[in-house]
């Protein structure tokens, strides 16, 4: 234990200086059983910049603008620009939310389900293609929905993803049937129609053989 | 009615946030924390194996402590982890935020370092009250795990005492009444202004005060020991950064936070604390005025403050927005927007300091033996950098202040003002200033 005369404390340390004050300590004893072990701050937790992420978003936006620029001057009559700046940021949303996060199933498959439905449908009113909603977009959604299944019967965690699962094809029959109602394409309609249909069968099965694990996954994250 | 919903079996429990836990995932950061941590001394070196040990069998004990933090669609909550749990060597910056990938996703963390324990909870885990009836539970499983012979003694839960769903009960909606009382206006204070520390980390000074001697001033002051450290830490707050600056805002407001389980009972381990706040204008400030004269009007302030009547109404209030049904409907990624916007305005920046007394610490005579000293302490944020935590233990008080910038002028302020009459003090330091 050693003393401050200036702050007529005694202080609980090895080293020489009061704490408080910042004055030179008497030594009265040398034993001493601190409180606080002093060391050397832990390098490791100091963080550096994430530069390599600054470093990509800055690309990034400037290639946009590249882009941007480059239609306007050289292909006014054709914009392909959103194409290229929906692309780059898809491409972020894949690497950042979907392959470097801890995210759960459900949101890594709900959020590249919602982005592909937006890709389609942004690419066919851009005009350049107009089978993605007729053909694309339903043998897309029939492939999750098999996949969704597939999954849902050979998983162990099957009762921890069915209650997302059923959540993703609710989706995808409600996209379809927009397609159909609101008319966005007038050509072969055919495929969206038993996306409707097997997706509808299919949320009846999760609900029907799920239920338990859908009701309790419902009160859980909804706090019902 | 019980608002926790547990389910067991091929489910794993859950547990819903209580009702004040419910700010602290969205506005926690790296640099607000909201942790706090309770460390014990104690006689001989700390064996880590027998302390995982102590940990997962005062977990069994505890099982709203065995989870995890889980993001639903509408509101975050507490899931069953069963991942293993572990132990970690203290480093020297231990008061910040957990790593809660490093800790298995656990919301509490167990450290040790020589002769030394300490647990670091997150806040929306339990309050402090609740975080040492778990530190204490450890501490005598841990004695029991080395082979010396423990009785709780009626102090302590029982080491082999099952949880019961009171223990895991939202207490806020178990206590709450209806109340009309008028809404208290409560106006921006000061805050602390220093030079911040030039790496992470905080400040921690822990000062080991006779409380014998701390009584004798308090009790001739006419106030409670709380009261008279809220006035002198207010009056310290006042003199380190106020005293003849030109500044236009003097309001210096201290958080005292307070244990409703004394008030409305209950048993739960997890948040029931509601706030008193002592609050001085030192615009106002007379050269006359004394510390004891300030303890006199906190002292005031905190019982108008945690009158019953007041209490029902901050709980009312806190209750009623949570079941609101918009907010109820409000996705969580929306909510957490809301809240941390709300929390910028009506969360910390009203308090310019945070002074958080546990009270005297009983533990069985079986264990005193073997615990030298026990602190508390709380991690500083940018919005509130300098709190302090107090406990009592062994006719001693420790007082912690943590800070996050390098001035120890508050500490000189208060620590000196306690010796010049007469109380004897033992300071022990991290020496975060200096650090190399």
């Amino acid at each position: 234990m050693k003393k401050c005369r200036y702050c007529k404390i005694d202080v609980d340390t090895d080293k020489n200086f009061c704490p408080i004050c910042f004055n030179r300590l008497d030594n009265v004893d040398e034993t001493s059983a601190s409180i606080y072990t002093l060391r050397k701050r832990n390098e490791s937790r100091i963080k550096n910049s994430s530069f390599l992420l600054k470093l990509f978003l800055f690309i990034t936006v400037v290639s946009m603008l590249a882009c941007v620029i480059v239609n306007v001057i050289v292909t006014p009559q054709v914009s392909w620009a959103p194409v290229v700046i929906f692309g780059e940021l898809y491409i972020w949303v894949l690497v950042k939310h979907t392959i470097f996060s801890h995210r759960s199933v459900f949101k890594k498959v709900f959020l590249q389900v919602l982005l592909i439905i937006l890709v389609l449908v942004f690419a066919e009113r851009l005009s350049i293609s107009d089978w993605l909603i007729p053909y694309v977009y339903p043998s897309f959604a029939l492939a999750v929905v098999a996949a969704l299944t597939t999954v849902l019967l050979v998983s162990p965690k099957r009762s921890e993803f069915v209650f997302g699962f059923t959540i993703i094809v609710i989706l995808m029959t409600i996209v379809s049937s927009v397609f159909l109602i609101f008319k966005f394409t007038e050509r072969y309609k055919l495929l969206n129609f038993l996306n409707v249909a097997i997706s509808l069968a299919t949320v009846f099965g999760y609900v029907l053989f799920g239920f338990d694990s859908i009701k309790y996954e419902l009160s859980k994250k909804w706090h019902l | 009615m019980l608002s926790v919903k547990k389910k067991v079996g091929r489910k794993t429990a859950w547990y819903q946030l209580d009702n004040a836990a419910k700010i602290y995932p969205p506005t926690a950061s790296e640099k607000r924390a909201h942790v706090f941590c309770f460390s014990a001394i104690i006689s001989e070196e700390v064996d880590p194996f027998s302390l995982r040990e102590a940990v997962v069998k005062t977990l069994a004990h505890y099982p709203t402590f065995k989870t995890k933090l889980m993001r639903g669609h509408f509101w975050y909550y507490l899931e069953q982890n069963d991942k293993p749990v572990k132990v970690f060597k203290e480093e020297a910056d231990y008061l910040n935020s957990i790593d809660y990938k490093e800790n298995n996703d656990y919301l509490f963390q167990v450290l040790y370092i020589r002769n030394k324990i300490t647990v670091k909870f997150f806040h929306a885990l339990t309050d402090g009250t609740g975080g040492f009836n778990f530190f204490k539970s450890l501490l005598a499983t841990y004695f029991v795990v080395i082979g010396k012979s423990v009785d709780t003694e009626g102090l302590i839960k029982p080491i082999d005492e099952p949880a019961t769903a009171i223990e895991g009960e939202d207490s806020f909606i178990a206590y709450r009444n209806q109340s009309n009382e008028k809404k208290k206006k409560i106006f921006k204070p000061y805050h602390i202004i220093g030079k911040p520390f030039d790496y992470d980390g905080c400040g921690m000074i822990t000062a080991k005060i006779d409380m014998k001697q701390l009584k004798l001033l308090s009790k001739s002051a006419g106030v409670t020991v709380t009261a008279y450290l809220a006035a002198l830490y207010s009056f310290s707050v006042f003199n380190s950064f106020l005293k003849d600056r030109r500044i236009n805002n003097k309001l210096v407001s201290v958080l005292i936070p307070c244990n409703l389980r004394k008030k409305y009972g209950g048993e739960t381990q997890r948040n029931f604390t509601m706030f008193a706040r002592f609050s001085y204008d030192y615009n106002n400030y007379e050269s006359d005025m004394t510390v004891d004269k300030l303890a006199e009007i906190c002292q005031q302030q905190m019982s108008e403050d945690l009158k019953t009547s007041n209490l029902d109404k901050m709980i009312d209030d806190n209750v009623k927005t949570e079941k609101n049904f918009l907010i109820k409907i409000t996705p969580l990624p929306v909510k957490n927007l809301i809240m941390r916007l709300a929390y910028s305005k009506v969360g910390e920046v009203l308090q310019t300091v945070n002074l958080s007394n546990i009270g005297l610490t009983e533990l069985p005579e079986s264990i005193t033996p073997y615990i030298k000293d026990v602190t508390f302490a709380i991690a500083p944020t940018f919005s509130c950098n300098h709190q302090v935590g107090v406990i009592g233990y062994n006719d001693n008080l420790y007082v912690t202040f943590t800070r996050a910038y390098v001035e120890t002028e508050l500490e000189k302020f208060f620590i000196r003002y306690l010796t010049s009459n007469g109380v004897h003090v033992e300071v022990s330091s991290n020496y975060w200033e200096s650090q190399p």
